[in-house]
């Protein structure tokens, strides 16, 4: 099956764009609610990580998601020229910590390893490329 | 995002509807934060036109959590989707919020 590019650029409000495409690209691909709004998390929570935290400048930059849907698998490879950041190496949030002494840090990544079957980061030639698979039943 | 809120004499009720995201959270928390503090009343979020939430979401429901804490006023939830049911579970959110299944429900548990 074809890939499908979701270009967006390091504004937040770019997540509209997001949701969007990923709304079409499920309707498309006869994805299932549930697991299109679960990969829209995903996505958002590492876009929002990229915009938020990884360029030192203010200038423009482009986030290049690549999805394709083949023998029930998603895949998906976001590559970004933000500074280097391996989700991998993250440490996992205290998500049974009481109110008043918890903290959200760390659970967009939490979420990102518990929705997703598997996850691979390379660096290539200063760019983050990170791969993401879902097995769709 | 559209957001409606109800106070009564005992009661303030917020319906968040669309998505609590990391755009729309900040807008959230901006509107609803002065509305709790005024109030001095129990609140009940009702998630029943809340499609999606993100970890911006939950934040925002953190610092409402720690606030009704800070006060000692009673907080609930209720008439949260599936996914968002899932959300809260992965996130260990179920367990330091009160979530009713019903509206009735999460209205009389602040009575």
């Amino acid at each position: 099956m074809e890939e499908k590019t979701i270009t967006l650029i390091n504004q937040i409000a770019q997540l509209e764009v997001l949701a969007d495409a990923i709304e079409s690209l499920s309707a498309e691909w006869e994805i299932p609610m549930s697991i299109s709004l679960n990969l829209n998390l995903v996505l958002e929570e590492l876009v929002t990580n990229i915009i938020f935290y990884g360029y030192e400048d203010a200038d423009e930059h482009k986030i290049l998601i690549h999805l394709s849907f083949t023998a029930n698998i998603l895949h998906v490879r976001i590559e970004d020229d933000a500074k280097e950041f391996n989700p991998l190496l993250q440490s996992e949030p205290d998500v049974s910590a009481p109110i008043e002494t918890r903290e959200i840090g760390g659970l967009g990544i939490h979420f990102v390893r518990k929705i997703m079957d598997d996850m691979e980061y390379q660096r290539i030639d200063n760019t983050n490329v990170l791969k993401l698979r879902k097995k769709i039943t | 995002m559209k957001i409606i809120s109800e106070n009564t004499s005992e009661l303030l009720v917020i319906h968040p509807e669309g998505r609590l995201d990391a755009i729309t959270s900040a807008e959230f928390e901006k509107e609803v934060m002065p509305i709790i503090q005024q109030s001095g009343n129990p609140v009940l979020i009702d998630f029943e036109k809340l499609d999606y939430i993100s970890s911006a979401g939950l934040r925002t429901l953190l610092i409402i959590a720690k606030e009704m804490k800070k006060v000692d006023n009673a907080l609930a939830l209720c008439c949260l989707n599936e996914a968002i049911m899932e959300i809260f579970s992965i996130s260990g959110f179920q367990t330091i919020f009160s979530i009713y299944p019903t509206f009735e429900e999460g209205v009389s548990s602040l009575k």
